[in-house]
């Protein structure tokens, strides 16, 4: 196990993409946290500008992380889909033939990369909400939930299965495009569509729709929408993390079964 | 180590691409495989590795693949040469590779030289030739110096130079008590290279002999014979039971004999004989003969 771990790691570090999403996790914060940071402005009544008011703090942490998911699945998907691509998997289950081991370093390695780029994710945040001024989370707001140390890790869990889910998809497919396009389109598209349809008709469906779910991985309590609309926090990715344990096994059926 | 494949079978759908296909592979010899395009030769490598699910098994020294560890000193395989990773560097394709069993990296660096790519080592390969893809996947193959070497059509693209060094590396490497299991469309350069032949067509086991044996049972081994009355050999002959078949003005080709028995019936016949010559088949002879109509996909005769 150790060995097809450390090939694992080899293969991931030994690629350009890699160390090119870590610089997109790492700048794409940056930048996005230092203008979703930035002081909003007080009017007066009359339209006046009488002074500044905070940034959107964690604006700056969460927004920036749910791009990182998708650079996260960039990799994950690359992961399994290119060595598809390129034929590597002949070679790598040549030298590891028992295929689970393979899967496992492969599901672990997926899991760390997408932790590493979260937090990566989030020390470019911290680097420009810093900037700002503000390294510190601003004080609680009376009567909402102040996000804590449980927002931070809700978000790597976040960016792991949504990696988790990318590689599934490009594993059962042998594509890495379908890694990466699926949940997004879904998220965005497909089921914001489904839940327009299926609002009167079954809303418990809206709220276990995967990745639109999974974005609500930084509602600390109420989502804002009203509990009824969509699930919040560890809810949210707990919905999803179902969704990602379908998809798991059932590449893994067919990683098992199928020629390489 | 010697390998055993017994009953390896596959089927795509309808077609029976591998049909109960056993061999055994012993080392200290190169051992070819032939096919026609689509026999199956491809697809029975795999399965003896493992890559795809089929009937039979592969024994390797009487034990699985998988229960041998690590496995790469067991079996470096080349299956494909465009098997990479094109912004993966050369160098790092092998620390990959080397990972299973925790091969040094000075052993790395002896390979590259060995197969001539330490220049480009840091380089990625995507820019590659087939030759140079070649050296780097047999590379791989033999980067934990494995008792067994399966080779798919290795030959591919090299120049004459690379092939030839390829072909005194396979013989020296089997030479060591090593299994050497090499596909090639390369007739010529198998004849020269291996000492043993597996040959299969439409999946199905045509021969598994030695190189010569196969050869030998072509009927183009023959005997040319150039005389003074071609009609008075060819009697002479036919009263012995001897086939003959005349060629060009005052020549017979002669089979099942040889050149001692007919230069005695000449001169018996008193014909005059102005040449007697041994022809042997070559191996591309051999094997277009022996596999004439067990082609997957025929080529259409006479198209336009």
């Amino acid at each position: 196990m150790i060995a097809v771990l450390k090939y694992e790691l080899v293969r991931i570090r030994t690629v350009r993409s890699t160390w090119i999403a870590i610089v997109i996790a790492l700048l794409l914060p940056l930048g996005l946290g230092w203008l979703i940071s930035a002081p909003s402005t007080i009017y007066s009544d009359a339209g006046e500008v009488v002074g500044e008011g905070p940034g959107d703090w964690f604006g700056a942490f969460a927004f920036p992380l749910s791009l990182t998911a998708v650079v996260a699945s960039v990799v994950a998907s690359q992961s399994i889909g290119q060595e598809y691509r390129f034929g590597i998997i002949r070679l790598t289950l040549t030298a590891f033939p028992q295929r689970m081991r393979v899967l496992v370093a492969k599901l672990l390695v997926v899991v760390a990369a997408g932790v590493l780029l979260g937090l990566v994710s989030f020390l470019g945040s911290w680097v420009a909400v810093a900037l700002r001024g503000h390294p510190t989370p601003p004080d609680a707001i009376p009567g909402v939930d102040t996000p804590d140390s449980a927002f931070f890790l809700r978000g790597l869990v976040f960016v792991a299965l949504w990696s988790l889910s990318a590689f599934a998809l490009a594993g059962i497919t042998r594509q890495t495009a379908v890694g990466i396009a699926v949940p997004i389109i879904s998220g965005l598209i497909v089921e914001n569509i489904l839940r327009a349809v299926l609002f009167d008709r079954a809303e418990w469906l809206t709220r276990i729709l995967p990745w639109s779910t999974a974005s609500q991985w930084f509602s600390t309590g109420d989502s804002g929408f009203g509990e009824s609309v969509l699930p919040s926090g560890w809810t949210a990715l707990g919905i999803f993390g179902v969704w990602v344990l379908v998809f798991v096994t059932i590449h893994a059926l067919l990683f098992l079964r199928r020629d390489a | 180590m010697t390998v055993e494949a017994r009953g390896l079978g596959k089927s795509y759908g309808a077609v029976r691409a591998v049909d109960d296909l056993s061999f055994t592979l012993e080392p200290g010899v190169v051992t070819g495989f032939l096919g026609p395009n689509g026999a199956g030769k491809s697809t029975t490598m795999r399965l003896m590795l493992g890559l795809d699910s089929g009937d039979g098994q592969t024994l390797w020294d009487g034990g699985r693949l998988a229960q041998r560890t690590p496995v790469t000193r067991t079996v470096g395989a080349h299956l494909d040469a465009r098997f990479f990773h094109p912004s993966r560097t050369a160098r790092n394709h092998l620390v990959m590779l080397a990972t299973e069993a925790s091969v040094p990296m000075a052993r790395v660096d002896e390979v590259l030289r060995l197969v001539g790519l330490t220049e480009v080592a840091n380089k990625r390969p995507k820019g590659f030739s087939l030759g140079m893809a070649q050296r780097l996947g047999l590379a791989g193959a033999i980067l934990a110096d494995p008792d067994v070497l399966l080779l798919d059509e290795p030959a591919n693209g090299l120049d004459p130079q690379s092939i030839q060094w390829l072909r005194d590396f396979l013989r020296a490497y089997a030479a060591q008590g090593k299994v050497v299991f090499v596909s090639s469309h390369l007739l010529s350069e198998m004849q020269q290279m291996a000492e043993h032949l597996v040959v299969i067509a439409k999946g199905r086991l045509i021969a598994d002999e030695a190189l010569d044996s196969f050869v030998a049972r072509s009927t183009r081994n023959d005997v040319l014979v150039r005389c003074s009355d071609v009609a008075a050999l060819a009697a002479a002959l036919a009263a012995q039971g001897i086939a003959a078949v005349a060629e060009g003005a005052d020549g017979l080709a002669v089979t099942a004999s040889d050149t001692d028995h007919i230069g005695a019936a000449a001169f018996q016949a008193g014909v005059t004989v102005r040449e007697l010559t041994r022809r042997t088949a070559s191996l591309e002879d051999a094997f277009l003969e022996l596999t004439s109509g067990e082609q997957q996909f025929q080529t259409g005769a006479g198209a336009a």
